[in-house]
């Protein structure tokens, strides 16, 4: 059960907190106090994206829109895949995933 | 009689010798046919078909050529004679049906054949590319592919300036350079294409300088104007492969739009701080693959899209970016290797790192989807109102 991401509880699925590190590029590492890795737990990229944003919100809100979908100008890649071609934000993240935060940068 | 004429004599009566036309329908039949003349000699013009391989290294290179030896060679020099003493050692390495064409290439101009006159290099270019030449992936046809290509640099800034060198050291023929700045003071500190004292004159004239100073032979094309939507499609027409290396969104959108509705390859770099981005979208090449607008169907908002003015850049950032670029370029041009085709490559210099992303086709986008091209839009707009 685990292998998948869920587990089952007593009366209700909840998604196991996986241990994952996000990959901030260096366009968005101010929001982040510098960092360019953030660990966090979490069963999918949508609440890895949560986890972050409880003490980083503005690096999230560059990465979201307002009503919670990934912004057409920012890249999501789990294991080197992008989400889209997998489950979008609600991707399972196994133990050890890394979420790779690719925004697009314009300069030449 | 001569020793020479003797050992023809005993040559003549065991090869085989076919006529030029009896040769022709034999290489239709599956034949391979030999050019065993000097370098020189075929500049004149080698049989159409043939495989030029010198007399010296005859033996040794056969194998690349045709290494079943049941297969049926015919051995060709300029007049019948030493293609004798050539399918001799041919036989002696155990190839069976070994012919020799008599009169050579001499008599197949004479009697109409097809022959072609080889692009060749000349001596000087031998030198210049003698190290990219031993490459086997390269070697003269492919000088010679890079001589015949055709590479436009969109900006002559931080990613052209590198990419141009490179490109035109490695004796790419033609490079346009398109911008419609003047060198600043500040560009120096990575735009290595410019000099200080060319502070002031406009980008694509100073390019110009650099790259015929490091190789006379390239033509320089320059383009010094913004591009448009008007003048896209004109100027692109012109060349084989695009390089993005421009510095603003709008212009990023534009390049994408004509490179899919004209098919060309679009070479993609971008930088900010110390991070960096290279993917090659085309759409039309062999391998299909995702547009610009397919990873990013739209830009981020102004507000959130720091330029390198604003936002910094680590100067050799642009430099290891650009020549990723050079490198798919060159591959591009060359067939070789595997291109970055959908995937895209992350350089991070602060932690030295190379990380490479997936993504596939959208199968909703509308430009490189299977729909009529939607045509250009109002780029500036198109960046502003994006959110
Ligand atoms: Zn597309």
């Amino acid at each position: 059960m685990r292998a998948c991401g869920w587990v089952l509880m007593t009366n209700r699925v909840s998604v196991v907190a996986e241990r994952v590190t996000l990959l901030i590029p260096a366009a968005l590492r101010m929001h982040c106090d510098g960092a360019d890795t953030l660990a966090v737990n979490a069963g999918t990229v949508r609440a890895a994206l949560a986890a972050a944003g409880k003490d980083h919100a503005a690096l999230v809100q560059h990465i979201l829109t307002r009503t919670g979908e990934l912004r057409p100008f920012v890249r999501v890649f789990v294991r080197n895949n992008d989400v889209r071609g997998l489950g979008g934000l609600d991707t399972a993240l196994n133990d050890g995933d890394t979420v790779a935060i690719v925004p697009s940068v314009a300069g030449g | 009689m001569k020793a020479k004429d003797r050992r023809l004599q005993v040559l003549r009566a065991q090869i085989p010798e076919v006529t030029p036309e009896e040769a022709r329908a034999l290489q239709a039949d599956s034949a391979v046919l030999l050019d065993v003349r000097e370098r020189d000699e075929t500049l004149q013009g080698v049989a159409e078909g043939a495989v030029v391989l010198g007399r010296d290294f005859l033996e040794l290179n056969i194998e690349d050529v045709a290494p079943d030896p049941e297969r049926c060679v015919l051995v060709m020099c300029g007049s019948g004679v030493r293609s004798l003493f050539a399918a001799e050692g041919l036989r002696q390495m155990g190839y069976r049906d070994v012919r020799s064409v008599a009169g050579g290439f001499n008599r197949w101009k004479d009697q109409g054949l097809p022959f072609h006159i080889p692009k060749v290099l000349s001596a000087d270019s031998r030198a210049r590319y003698a190290r990219q030449i031993l490459l086997p992936e390269v070697g003269e046809r492919g000088q010679q592919k890079l001589a015949d290509a055709r590479v436009l640099l969109i900006g002559a800034g931080g990613l052209g300036a590198p990419a141009g060198l490179y490109l035109t050291a490695a004796g790419v023929g033609t490079i346009g350079v398109l911008d419609h700045d003047l060198v600043d003071r500040s560009n120096l500190q990575r735009q290595i294409i410019h000099t200080d004292a060319r502070v002031g004159q406009p980008k694509v004239e100073s390019a110009r300088e650099a790259l015929v100073a490091l190789n006379p032979s390239v033509r320089v094309q320059t383009h010094p104007v913004r591009l448009s939507r008007e003048n896209v499609e004109d100027v692109f027409s012109g060349y084989d492969v695009i390089v993005d290396g421009s510095d603003n969104f709008p212009t990023r959108y534009l390049v994408n739009d004509a490179c899919v509705h004209l098919g060309l390859p679009n070479v993609h770099g971008s930088i900010l701080r110390f991070d960096g981005q290279v993917s090659t979208f085309w759409p039309a090449g062999p391998d299909g693959g995702p547009c610009y607008r397919c990873l990013f169907p739209s830009p981020p908002p102004p507000e959130l899209a720091p330029s390198c003015n604003e936002a910094g850049v680590l100067g050799v950032l642009p430099g290891i970016v650009g020549l990723l670029q050079a490198t798919e370029v060159l591959k591009l041009i060359l067939g070789i290797g595997h291109t970055l085709v959908g995937r895209l490559l992350c350089f991070d210099a602060l932690n030295m790192h190379f990380r490479e992303f997936n993504f596939d086709k959208d199968s909703t986008c509308a430009y490189c989807g299977s729909g009529p091209f939607p045509g250009y839009v109002d780029y500036g707009k198109f960046c502003d109102a994006s959110a």
